[in-house]
């Protein structure tokens, strides 16, 4: 028997080796030497040892330099590396390399070569196309509204639109757009841009109708952080930086530089949409390293950023702090490193960090003080050094005041808006170490060498907060004693005032104290004088305060107050106290007039909606919002009017205020108009239906319902009756 | 306005309803019974022992008889004097709602999506002119075509049938020849309830999309539209009064994760579908509600099983809204 020979095609098949056609391991090597015969050898010798020193060359068939007939190089060399990445190293350092004086090389992948020479690919010189000019809309157009309204952007299920807020009237839509976003929508500080976010990016809107006013295309990007000024935009994702994109086309459009790859933070041109510079994420938090997490700063995440996924690890952000002229940003790199920026070089002050040793926490001043900017920052004590609270010139990176203290757990800087003073709210410890107390140390910025005034509570301070453009705080506070929970109403709310009679000797007094109270939350009117203090958690409550009531001289006692000295300048009454179910966030309106508070369904609240108050603490609109997921007041850029003019309309204001009230009226008048004619129609149109209703009852022997029974002359009377048969009952 | 508080059932109302003169109102409720209350003082009159869960009552005009429908699958006739049970009968699947036709004439049934059962309204001629000896006879089954049927009441013509879908949709039958005249989707979520004018020739509409809307029977296009922050469970109109009342409540899946359970009862405008008012008191979700035939008072009844009576004060009459001045 003989056996039939097996046949293996199919293996073969299966198994075949595929001859390399892809060439990314060779190279060619061009703007070499010519030279005759003779010297071959030392011209071979000096370009393998130059260029094997980098990646060696595959042996023994790597080097491959062709000669003519006579014997003479023609100018290039092939050579064929173990690796692709060997090759794309050797291009990297020797294309347009100079050999020598006469000689620049030339080195590409050896499969170029072929994908040029391709006749497919056209020789002609193509005049590149220029995109036509293309005006920017109006950024500011919402600021000349004849009625001077505030704009908000809402944030509904899947639509985003814009709205003209109003105080006595719903409402009213000025832009809105179906899947705007994938994520989340948020203003820039200024008010110019509506940011979207995407997958592919992130993508600015502006003017009117919010068109397409730039793309920064930094890939699955959570989140963005603009410069005061709005010119330069920080946006960050959780993926790195991918290595550019292989195909040459792509490659040309894409934005960034070798040097940025594995980089999560980037920092844009919002004019020119370019790329500046690229940051590692910088995961460095001082606070994780710090051995009291309860005291930890709350590091002040964006409102925005509360809608992205919260099962995801959050990135501290805003990863850098901007000065508020946008000269400078900074943040803590590492532990020892304050690193400070500067526009729009974007690179170090003096080339280097600042070293400061155990950096926890830093403030940049929020206006310039004697024409310098600063910023306080404070060290932690270890081994034999004390806490420290320095302030710094940011420009020289001298230090110009040095505080030290003892027993600090934990500290925070507040400084007031103009940066007229700075408190630094250190937490300490009690003589027992068991319990926590603060002290207020508030530094006063207008004046010489900058005094310190300390102010020494028995309680430990939760939250602080200055009066803007004021001397005024407010501070909540609570007793902390050991082995003690804290309960819901055993927090003070403080007010602190500066006795200006007495000059520069003038020191902070408590001048109202109110105890009992359950808050935990304190926000300013953004032109001061009123204050909201809220208890944010399941039974969310608002509280209204004013700080300068006109009826009060500071002596009478309100609300279990202490009475006031008479000689600081407030006046402090409560006006009052409103429970807001389901509240989830709150934000005063760009003029400080009227609170938002909002209950949205990322914050798992019922009632999704939004209320509008007045200062007074009076409910102005009530908004019920199925689906409402983010809603946000749109800022305005900082008024343009000068000192003069605005105490001039300070001056006239009650010319101003019955003009306005007369626009008021009439507007008013104009949507009762509109209101009543609507509510006409629907009464004709209920009427005519009626009407016809009845003629076809009639017709068929039916009694419509207005024959059946009526109200007349204060009773119900029931006109359709009629007897069918009487039955005496035997009970 | 003092509400009387009934505690009638020891399981969730399903049903309220009013007789023709409206002394008497009926109550059913998933702990089986069928219950008879005075209007004016909400004292209990009797009561009508079924089997299973009551899911529905419907009166004749002459207060003679009552008819009824329970989760055993069987639908029930007592006469209301004595209690006495003078019919029941068996059903496929569960009927989950009953109303005599105008002329009582004719039954409608509205049976449950149930065991392969398609949901289906099956029309039964009735002969009611021997009270204690009554004639019931099949006359036609409508089957689903599109969503379940959740309810159905009869026209003013008596020859037409509204029904209301789990989908939301609502539909306009010919009860003669069986077939669906128009359909469409008013509501974004299940319709629930759906309660007829005094005469019959509108309708509103309660869904669990937070909305409830006024039809007229005549072409069923959305009319006017009531606006809730709850999904509502029922919705009525007000006799003489151009009122909606509307009520519901969160699901009670979640009542225990949200602290306001907000099971009140809205008052609308029925013209200019403003939203007046609300009134509350229950402490779970309202099943279901009802006005007086003369609109002096009106009836809710809850999940929990309570009943609340209300009625209305000389100055709810009164009361005009918006009503333009040449009215």
């Amino acid at each position: 028997m003989t056996e039939e020979p097996i046949d293996f095609k199919d293996l073969e098949a299966k198994y075949a080796v595929e001859p390399e056609t892809k060439l990314d391991r060779f190279v060619i090597v061009d703007g070499a030497p010519i030279v005759p015969e003779a010297k071959i050898e030392a011209l071979t010798k000096v370009l393998k040892k130059v260029i094997g020193k980098v990646r060696p060359i595959k042996e023994p068939h790597g080097f491959h330099m062709p000669t003519d007939e006579s014997g003479k190089s023609m100018g290039y060399v092939f050579l064929e590396f173990n690796t692709e990445d060997d090759a794309r190293e050797i291009i990297k350092k020797f294309n347009n390399v100079k050999l020598d004086a006469k000689h620049t090389l030339q080195v590409d992948r050896l499969g170029n070569v072929e994908k040029f020479t391709d006749p497919k690919v056209s020789t002609d010189y193509k005049e590149p196309h220029l995109e036509p000019f293309k005006p920017l809309p109006h950024l500011k157009s919402w600021l000349t509204d004849s009625q001077g309204r505030d704009q908000a952007v809402m944030h509904v299920h899947e639509t985003v639109g814009v709205y003209w807020m109003n105080k006595d009237s719903a409402p009213r839509e000025a832009f809105k757009r179906e899947r705007m976003t994938d994520t989340y929508v948020q203003w820039s500080p200024r008010g110019s841009y509506l940011v979207s976010m995407h997958r592919q990016g992130v993508m600015l809107h502006a003017g009117a109708q919010f068109e397409s006013v730039g793309r920064f295309p930094h890939h699955e990007a959570e989140l963005i952080q603009f410069s005061p000024d709005e010119r330069y935009l920080f946006t960050a994702s959780r993926n790195p930086i991918p290595a550019p994109p292989e195909d040459h086309t792509q490659a040309a459009k894409w934005p960034f530089k070798e040097t940025d790859v594995g980089n999560q933070i980037v920092l844009w041109d919002v004019q020119t949409k370019a790329p500046l510079r690229t940051f590692p994420m910088g995961d460095y938090n001082p606070y994780v390293t710090y051995k009291n997490p309860n005291h930890a700063t709350i590091v002040p995440g964006t409102a925005a950023a509360a809608i992205i996924a919260r099962d995801a690890e959050p990135i501290k952000w805003p990863a850098f702090k901007w000065t508020p002229d946008s000269r400078y940003f900074a943040r803590i790199s590492s532990k020892d490193n304050l690193s400070i920026y500067e526009t729009p070089s974007m690179s170090l002050v003096d080339k280097k960090s600042a070293k400061i040793s155990g950096i926890m926490d830093f403030e940049f001043a929020p206006a310039l003080v004697g024409g310098k900017q600063m910023l306080a920052y404070w060290t932690p004590e270890v081994e034999n050094q004390t806490a420290r609270v320095c302030l710094m010139d940011v420009a020289t990176k001298t230090t110009i005041r040095n505080r030290s203290f003892f027993n600090v757990s934990g500290c925070r800087m507040f400084w007031q808006d103009q940066a007229q003073f700075l408190c630094v709210k250190a937490d300490r410890l009690t003589k027992n170490k068991k319990g926590l107390f603060t002290s207020l140390e508030i530094y006063r910025l207008n004046e010489k060498s900058f005094p310190v005034e300390v102010i020494e509570l028995k309680e430990l301070v939760l939250n602080f907060a200055w009066e803007p453009r004021g001397d005024r705080f407010a501070c909540i506070s609570y007793l902390d004693l050991p082995n003690q929970i804290m309960s819901n109403s055993q927090q003070i709310l403080s007010f602190y005032a500066l006795e200006r009679s007495k000059g520069l000797q003038g020191t902070w007094k408590e001048a109202y104290r109110f105890e009992k109270r359950q808050t935990n939350f304190l926000l300013w009117s953004p032109r001061g004088r009123f204050l909201l203090s809220a208890v944010r958690n399941t039974k969310p409550e608002l509280e209204f305060w004013d700080i300068d009531h006109d009826a009060m001289s500071g002596s009478i006692k309100v609300d279990g107050a202490l009475k006031a000295a008479k000689e600081l300048p407030i006046a402090v009454v409560n006006l009052g106290k409103r429970e807001n179910q389901g509240m989830t966030d709150l934000a005063f309106d760009p003029s400080g007039r009227y609170l938002a508070t909002v209950s949205s369904i990322v914050g798992n609240t019922s009632s999704p909606g939004f209320k509008l108050w007045d200062i007074r603490g009076q409910l102005l609109r009530e908004e019920k919002i199925d689906k409402l997921k983010a809603f946000f007041w749109r800022p305005r850029p900082p008024s343009t009017l000068s000192e003069e003019k605005r105490n001039e309309i300070k001056k006239n204001i009650k010319t101003y205020a019955a003009q306005f009230d007369a626009e008021d009226a009439a507007r008013e008048s104009e949507e009762s108009e509109e209101l009543q004619k609507k509510r006409e129609e629907a009464y004709k149109s209920w009427v005519a239906f009626r009407a016809d209703v009845q003629a076809r009852l009639g017709k068929m022997g039916l009694v419509p319902e207005e024959m059946q029974v009526q109200f007349k002359d204060g009773k119900i009377v029931v006109l359709e009756r009629e007897v069918l048969e009487e039955i005496e009952e035997e009970v | 306005m003092r509400p009387i508080v009934i505690k009638g059932h020891s399981r969730p109302v399903t049903q309220l309803k009013f007789n023709r003169e409206g002394d008497l109102f009926f109550s059913t409720g998933r702990d089986g019974l069928v219950n008879v209350y005075y209007s004016e003082n909400g004292d209990m009159l009797g009561t009508f022992q079924s089997k299973g869960a009551a899911y529905s009552v419907d009166i004749d005009p002459t207060t003679t008889f009552v008819v009824s429908s329970t989760s055993g699958m069987k639908v029930f006739m007592w006469t209301v004097k004595d209690g006495k049970e003078i019919f029941s009968m068996d059903t496929k699947s569960t009927p989950r709602f009953v109303e005599l036709s105008p002329n009582v004439k004719q039954l409608l049934v509205v049976t449950e999506e149930q065991m392969g059962q398609t949901s289906s309204i099956f029309l039964y001629d009735i002969d009611m002119s021997d009270v204690q000896n009554p004639q019931v006879a099949e006359n036609k089954m409508i089957l689903r075509k599109t969503s379940p049927f959740i309810k159905a009441s009869w026209t003013y013509d008596g020859k037409h049938i509204i029904a209301i879908h789990r989908d939301g949709s609502v539909s306009k039958i010919n009860s003669e020849s069986g077939e669906v005249e128009k359909e469409a989707k008013i509501h974004e979520d299940s319709c629930v309830d759906l309660q007829m004018s005094k005469d019959r020739t509108y309708f509103v509409t309660a869904s669990r999309d937070k909305t409830a809307h006024l039809c007229y029977v005549d072409d069923i296009e959305v009319r006017k539209t009531y606006l809730g922050d709850v999904p509502f469970n029922s919705a009525a109109i007000t006799p003489v009064k151009d009122y909606v009342v509307a009520g519901g409540g969160i699901d009670a899946k979640s009542v225990t994760t949200s602290s306001d359970g907000r099971f009140q009862v809205h008052f609308f405008h029925k013209l200019f579908e403003d939203d007046l008012g609300r009134l509350g008191g229950h402490f779970g979700p309202i099943n279901h509600m009802t006005v007086h035939p003369h609109g002096t008072c009106f009836v809710s009844g809850s999940e929990d099983g309570y009943i609340r009576l209300n009625h209305f004060d000389p100055s709810y009459f009164e009361f005009t809204y918006g009503v333009p001045s040449s009215a």
